[in-house]
C-alpha cells in the first residue's frame, strides 16, 4: 500500500494490434477495466516508468473509437449515469457505424472490459435488428442455416402466431 | 490513417456475446422467430437458464412499465380480451381475444414471473380448472386434476394462488377446495409443483381461521399472502380480515400475521386487503371517505410491527383495481374509466376516460419465456388456440 502513494502514473501508452501507439490519460484509460487493472498492478509495484500496454486483439481504427468513447465518458465520470447530453452523444456516436464496425467495437469493448460500451453497443444492435427477418439475421451474424426445410417449418409451426 | 472496413471472420460476434448481451435484450416475439435461425440459436433460446436471464433483464428495464389487463367476458362477441397496455397512459399496445361461451369463462388468479394463473369456470359442471398461461409466448398448460376432483358428486370450486420459487426456478399453485361461496374453513389444501408436475397435500391447521374464496392475494419474495379471519373475532369484525395468512413456496408452510387494530376512527371500515409497497408487505384499509396504507416494518432486534404510512382522501370502496409496488394505485372512476393515484405525491390522474367499469384484473406485465421448455412437452398448447392477435 505504501508504494501506491509514492508513484502515481498520469499517462499510459497503449499499443494496437497493428503496432500503432496511443498515449492515454489515466482517467480515460480507467474507463477500461483491463487498462485500469494494468495501471493498478504497475502502481502497486512502484514503477515510475511509462507503461506500455499491448492490445493484440484491437486494431488501431477500432482502438481510436474505443478511446474516443472513453474520453467522453471520463469527462462525465462524476455525473450520474442518466445524463441526457451523454446519452445523446452515445447515440450519435454509434449511429454512424455499419454492422461490421459495430461488431468489432463490441468485441473490443468486451476484450478491454468496458462494460458500459459493451452494453451500449449490444443494446444498439438489439434495437436495430428487432424488426428483421430470420434470413436477414443470418446474414448480419454470418450464420449458416443448418436446419432442413422440414425442420425449419416445424419450428416455425410451434409458434406460428409470432411470424404473422 | 486509412479507414479500413473490417470484414471476414473477425467481424462475426462470438456466440456468448450474442446470447448474454444481445438476445437477452430482445422481445419475446422476436426470439420465438429467431429459433429458426440455426440449431445453436434454437438451443440457446430454449434453454430455461436463458429464459431466466432474459426475464431478469426485463425486470431491470423499469423504464417501460406495461400492464396486463384481463377484461370481463363480452358476450356480444363471445370473447374475453387480454390486453397489454402502456403503464403511463393506459394506451393499448396489443391484445389477445380468448373465445368464451356462457358456460366457459376465465378468471385471473395471479401473475408471477411471467405466468398468469387463471381459472376456467365451467358452468355446466360447476367445476373450475386451473391453467398456467404465458401470454408473451401464447402457451398454456392445464394443471391436471388433483385428488379433489375424484369425487365428482360434489360440486366444488377452487380457491387458489400462484407463487414462484426463485432458487429452484419453479412455480407452485396452492389450491383449496371450496364447497360454498364466501368464508370457509380450509380443510383440503394441496400444492401443485410445475417441475414435478404433481400435486401433494399440505398440512393446514383446521381453524381457527376462515378463508374467503377468491380474496386478493399478493406474492412477495417467495411468500404468498392473503386475508384470513379468526373465528373468535368473526362477529366483531363483520367479515373483515383479522390476519394475513402466508404460504412459503420454498418449504410449503403456512404462517399468520396479526393485522393492526383500528385507531379511533369514526367511520365504518369496508374492506382490507394485502398490497406490496417498495418490497414490503402492506395492508390497505378502505373506509367510507378515506383509506389507509399500513406497512409491516422490520425494526432491529424486534418483531415486525405495523406502521401507518399513508392516508388517502378518496372514496375507494369497491373501486380499487390494482396497487403497483411503486405506490401507484389504479382505481375505477365514478361511472366509468380508470384513474391512477400516486400515494407519495398524492396526485390523481385520469388514465382512461371511457373504460367501462367492471371488476377486471390488472397487473404489471413483464415478457417471459416461461413454459417454452422445461415442462412435459405434451402438456403445453397454444392458447388461445385460434386467438386473434392485434397490435396498436
Amino acid at each position: 500500500m505504501a508504494s501506491s502513494s509514492s508513484s502515481s502514473l498520469s499517462r499510459v501508452v497503449v499499443k494496437s494490434s497493428d503496432n500503432n501507439l496511443f498515449v492515454v490519460n489515466k482517467k480515460v484509460a480507467s474507463q477500461s477495466q483491463l487498462l485500469k487493472q494494468c495501471i493498478d498492478n504497475m502502481e502497486e509495484k512502484g514503477t515510475n516508468d511509462v507503461i506500455l500496454i499491448p492490445l493484440s486483439n484491437v486494431t488501431s481504427n477500432i482502438l481510436t473509437l474505443v478511446l474516443e468513447y472513453c474520453e467522453k465518458h471520463a469527462d462525465f465520470a462524476d455525473d450520474d449515469n442518466n445524463n441526457q447530453e451523454l446519452k445523446q452523444w452515445d447515440h450519435e456516436f454509434l449511429k454512424k457505424f455499419d454492422y461490421a464496425t459495430l461488431n468489432s467495437l463490441t468485441m473490443a469493448a468486451d476484450y478491454m472490459v468496458t462494460k458500459s460500451l459493451l452494453n451500449l453497443c449490444c443494446q444498439f444492435i438489439a434495437d436495430s435488428i428487432k424488426d428483421l427477418t430470420v434470413q436477414q439475421i443470418r446474414q448480419i451474424f454470418d450464420i449458416k442455416n443448418d436446419f432442413t426445410p422440414q425442420e425449419e417449418a416445424d419450428i416455425k409451426n410451434e409458434n406460428a402466431w409470432a411470424f404473422r | 490513417m486509412v479507414k479500413r472496413r473490417c470484414k471476414g471472420p473477425q467481424s462475426s460476434l462470438p456466440i456468448d456475446i450474442i446470447r448474454d448481451e444481445i438476445l437477452v435484450k430482445l422481445p419475446v416475439k422476436f426470439l420465438l422467430r429467431c429459433r429458426c435461425v440455426s440449431k445453436s440459436w434454437c438451443r440457446i433460446i430454449d434453454d430455461p437458464s436463458f429464459a431466466s436471464n432474459h426475464y431478469k433483464k426485463c425486470q431491470n428495464n423499469q423504464e417501460k412499465t406495461r400492464l396486463l389487463v384481463l377484461e370481463p367476458p363480452d358476450m356480444c362477441v363471445a370473447k374475453q380480451i387480454c390486453a397489454i397496455r402502456n403503464g403511463g397512459k393506459f394506451r393499448k399496445l396489443s391484445k389477445i381475444g380468448i373465445d368464451v361461451t356462457w358456460f366457459e369463462q376465465y378468471q385471473a388468479v395471479g401473475y408471477v414471473n411471467g405466468l398468469l394463473c387463471i381459472k376456467r369456470y365451467l358452468k355446466e359442471t360447476q367445476i373450475s380448472q386451473i391453467l398456467l398461461w404465458n401470454p408473451s409466448i401464447r402457451k398454456a398448460l392445464e394443471i391436471p386434476c388433483s385428488r379433489f376432483s375424484n369425487d365428482l358428486q360434489i360440486r366444488y370450486d377452487i380457491d387458489c394462488a400462484i407463487g414462484y420459487d426463485q432458487v429452484k426456478d419453479d412455480y407452485k399453485v396452492v389450491a383449496s377446495v371450496v364447497i360454498q361461496n364466501g368464508l370457509y374453513i380450509p380443510s383440503d389444501v394441496e400444492v401443485f409443483t410445475l417441475h414435478t408436475f404433481s400435486w401433494k397435500s399440505v398440512n393446514v391447521r383446521r381453524g381457527p381461521w376462515l378463508w374467503r374464496k377468491d380474496s386478493p392475494k399478493v406474492f412477495l419474495n417467495g411468500v404468498i399472502y392473503w386475508g384470513a379471519l379468526h373465528v373468535l373475532v368473526q362477529t366483531t369484525l363483520k367479515g373483515r380480515f383479522s390476519h394475513f395468512m402466508s404460504f412459503s413456496v420454498s418449504n410449503d408452510t403456512f404462517n399468520c400475521i396479526e393485522l393492526p387494530n383500528n385507531e379511533q376512527i369514526h367511520e365504518w371500515e369496508y374492506e382490507r386487503f394485502p398490497i406490496i409497497l417498495d418490497q414490503s408487505i402492506g395492508l390497505m384499509k378502505v373506509f367510507e371517505s378515506c383509506s389507509q396504507i399500513w406497512v409491516l416494518e422490520e425494526s432491529k432486534g424486534k418483531e415486525q410491527t405495523w406502521i401507518k404510512r399513508f392516508n388517502i382522501n378518496l372514496q375507494l370502496f369497491k373501486k380499487c383495481i390494482y396497487f403497483k409496488m411503486d405506490g401507484e394505485l389504479l382505481f375505477a372512476g365514478e361511472k366509468c374509466g380508470v384513474n391512477s393515484y400516486d400515494i407519495k405525491r398524492q396526485e390523481t390522474k385520469v388514465l382512461a376516460k371511457s373504460y367501462k367499469l367492471s371488476p377486471f384484473y390488472i397487473c404489471v406485465y413483464m415478457e417471459s419465456l416461461a413454459l417454452l421448455k422445461g415442462v412435459p412437452k405434451k402438456a403445453t398448447y397454444t392458447f388461445p388456440p385460434h386467438g386473434t392477435v392485434q397490435s396498436g
